[in-house]
């Protein structure tokens, strides 16, 4: 490739050689050489090539606020010149030490450049950082600069923290988290359904030893058996609504109302599953209420009747089928985003793998949508629903008619509340200087009005302001007040 | 290797080069034939006095000028210290030049008072001051294009380090090959002379010839290396 530096010194030497023969001097001749022996000699030396990319760090899986580390070894070979390394890292990393830029001189012989950096994960999600970015520039730049990328692969899982219940101090007042219907015993009769492989403890059957699991297992420093865990029956059910919609990004990328809300639900499923519950999980979009139609089965094919004399009286619209526009359709149309209830660490494992890729407008149903897509695994049991939004007064309408639906699944026995509505206060959150802070106020006390309203439908409304308070004293805060 | 390095390197290429393409020109003919025109003018007798002087204060002159444009920095004033270098060489190479226009025209008869290995050897000193000065601005942009992106300055001072050796053993290079085939001329033209006496064209059409298929093949060849 020919530069604009390496035409400018050919023309120089043109122009030295064109004069030196008009004048015939032998010297301004000789001198129009020297510019094309210097461009010779550089390209002849050439410029380095980097040949392997080598990564120290393996996969890992931290919690947000977590610092991860890494090192990256590049071997540059070739001729001498400039080369910059760059590990790119997601968006919501915060460089703490070391740097993942890395400039290096190349000289003659070959070079190996070592990276080291730690980075602080603000954000959970799961993040390939596969790709490392590379640039190699003659030290002249008489060849154009050679851009590359070399994979050294890594996977990062930051898992959001879980607000735990467990961690409440004050033993004199009692958590509202209320229990689904008739679910106070931990014990029940175990049925056929396989649940997990667990240590053995005393008290259990000698036939549920599962001895090819304990055979592989056992040794000196572990001598416990393992024994098959079955499903106990009559397990009760818990149903997690969380919406994405617009609204929750109220804050920060990295610090908004949604990341406060899949806290809250993740704390609110371990806590139920911690206590033998099925706990099915559903993310939902309040916006979605404002399109919603009439409930489709998206199995169903359109008729083709082909009856004659019949023509179409709308004209069609050709729509072209590129892969942007199936990945539209695929989430526009029918995307659930639903976890079926299911108790055990394998679901919290789901639940919490879920939690990594939720974001903004990640599910495109309304409440009323999810809850109808998911009412086979609703009817016949006696579930708590929990959804976690923040509520906005003049937005009250989507989840009044979800709530509505909820209705039609579930009864009021004992006036015990089985729905709660987890309102996570996001103003507070978006709010920066003390006006904001005055202003954030305001606007939440606005919203007061629709509590009330949603209590009168019977939902209990629970509400938390992550900057003020902490998750467990939020539902403290609910028992005392009433 | 600091930026107060190159800025450095740069001054004394500057300067030197300089100082040594004037002190040349006040050697050559037409610089003394326009001095002799001064003299002889209707100014000359009020000039007389200060003659003695004239030499140092164009020589001062010029310095101050160069160091002016050293000052500058950038690529626009290095060209242009380039230029005021090229136009006060020019009256040396006329000196040593088969066709003098110049002279025919003003009938000047080459009286130089420096060698032709005096004068190739400042020409030299120009152009390695011309690729040194040209690189070294580049070499400037790199750094703050490097501290720009984060690059540590540890690093960035190796990479400064490396590129000026790499340039300082460029320009060395090319002076030794150039010095080289300066004085084996002599010799190439007595083996040469013969076989192109023999040639059917006019000399400098063929020269003119060689010329352009030296400019095309460098350009054919950097043009065909592979796009990235």
């Amino acid at each position: 490739m020919l530069t604009q530096d390496t035409l400018e010194l050919i023309v120089t030497a043109v122009v030295y050689l064109v004069l030196g023969m008009f004048l015939g001097n032998i010297i301004l001749i000789t001198l129009g050489l020297a510019p094309i022996i210097f461009l010779s000699i550089a390209v002849i030396i050439g410029q380095p090539s980097v040949t392997l990319v080598e990564r120290v760090g393996k996969d890992i899986k931290v919690n947000v606020d977590d610092k991860v580390s890494d090192s990256v070894q590049v071997t540059i070979e070739g001729g001498p010149g400039i080369v910059t390394v760059s590990d790119a890292l997601p968006k919501s990393f915060a460089l703490e030490e070391g740097n993942n830029f890395k400039a290096a001189w190349k000289g003659l012989g070959q070079k190996t450049v070592d990276m080291n950096y730690t980075a602080l994960c603000a954000k959970r999600g799961y993040f390939d950082i596969r790709q490392v970015n590379y640039e190699v520039r003659h030290p002249l730049q008489v060849n154009a600069n050679v851009l590359g990328v070399l994979n050294a692969k890594r996977a990062i899982i930051v898992q959001p923290h879980p607000l735990f219940v467990r961690k409440i101090k004050n033993h004199k007042s009692i958590s509202r988290i209320p229990m689904p219907m008739d679910a106070r015993f931990r014990f029940g009769i175990p049925t056929t359904d396989f649940k997990e492989i667990r240590d053995y403890e005393p008290g259990d059957y000698y036939r549920n030893i599962n001895w090819k699991a304990s055979a592989k297992h056992l040794s000196v420093r572990n001598p416990r058996f393992l024994v098959n865990d079955y499903e106990k029956e009559g397990k009760k059910v818990v149903w997690i609504f969380l919406d994405s919609a617009t609204h929750m990004a109220l804050g920060t990328t990295v610090n908004n109302t949604l990341e406060y809300a899949i806290r809250a639900a993740l704390g609110f499923s371990n806590f139920y599953l911690e206590r033998d519950c099925k706990v099915g999980f559903c993310v939902y979009n309040h916006d979605a209420s404002q399109w919603e139609g009439p409930f489709e089965n998206p199995d169903k094919q359109p008729l083709d009747l082909e009856l004659p004399g019949l023509v179409q009286i709308e004209p069609q619209i050709y729509i072209p089928e590129t892969e942007d526009y199936t990945k539209v359709i695929g989430k526009h149309k029918g995307d659930t985003r639903v976890l079926y209830p299911d108790s055990g660490r394998r679901q919290q494992y789901k639940i919490t793998r879920e939690m990594l890729y939720i974001d903004i407008q990640y599910s495109m149903e309304s409440l009323k949508e999810a809850i109808h897509g998911c009412r086979r695994y609703i009817v016949g049991t006696q579930p708590l629903f929990i959804l976690v939004s923040m509520i906005e007064g003049a937005r009250i309408s989507g989840i009044a008619d979800g709530v509505k639906e909820l209705h039609k699944y579930m009864t009021r026995a004992g006036g015990r509340p089985n729905i709660i509505l987890f309102n996570v206060q996001g103003y507070n959150i978006a709010a920066q200087s003390d006006e904001e802070k005055i202003a954030a106020g305001f606007l939440t006390y606005h919203t007061k009005p629709y509590y009330e309203y949603l209590r009168e439908m019977g939902v209990t409304v629970l509400n938390w302001d992550p900057i003020e308070e902490s998750f467990a004293s939020a539902l403290q805060r609910q028992r005392v007040g009433g | 290797m600091k930026e107060s390095f190159v800025r450095t390197m740069e001054a004394f290429a500057a300067i030197a080069a300089t100082y040594m393409v004037a002190v040349t020109m006040l050697q050559t003919t037409l610089y003394n034939k326009i001095l002799t025109k001064i003299s002889n003018s209707v100014f000359g007798p009020a000039l007389e006095p200060y003659m003695p002087y004239f030499n140092i204060t164009i020589v001062i002159i010029v310095l101050l000028m160069s160091f002016s444009f050293w000052r500058k920095g950038d690529e626009v004033w290095f060209g242009r210290l380039f230029s005021l270098n090229m136009l006060m060489f020019f009256p040396s190479v006329l000196d040593f030049s088969t066709f003098n226009w110049i002279g025919l025209i003003f009938d000047l008869k080459p009286i130089p008072g420096v060698t032709h290995i005096w004068v190739f050897a400042v020409g030299l000193l120009l152009q390695i001051t011309y690729l040194m000065l040209r690189y070294t601005v580049r070499f400037r942009y790199v750094r703050t294009e490097l501290r720009g992106r984060g690059s540590d300055e540890q690093d960035i001072d190796d990479v400064t380090r490396g590129q000026v050796s790499y340039l300082v053993l460029l320009t060395a290079l090319t002076a030794v090959l150039t010095g080289g085939i300066y004085f084996a001329i002599p010799y190439l033209t007595k083996l040469a002379i013969n076989p192109l006496r023999e040639l059917p064209a006019f000399h400098v059409l063929i020269g003119f010839f060689v010329v352009i298929i030296i400019a095309t093949a460098t350009v054919m060849y950097l043009r065909s290396e592979p796009e990235t």
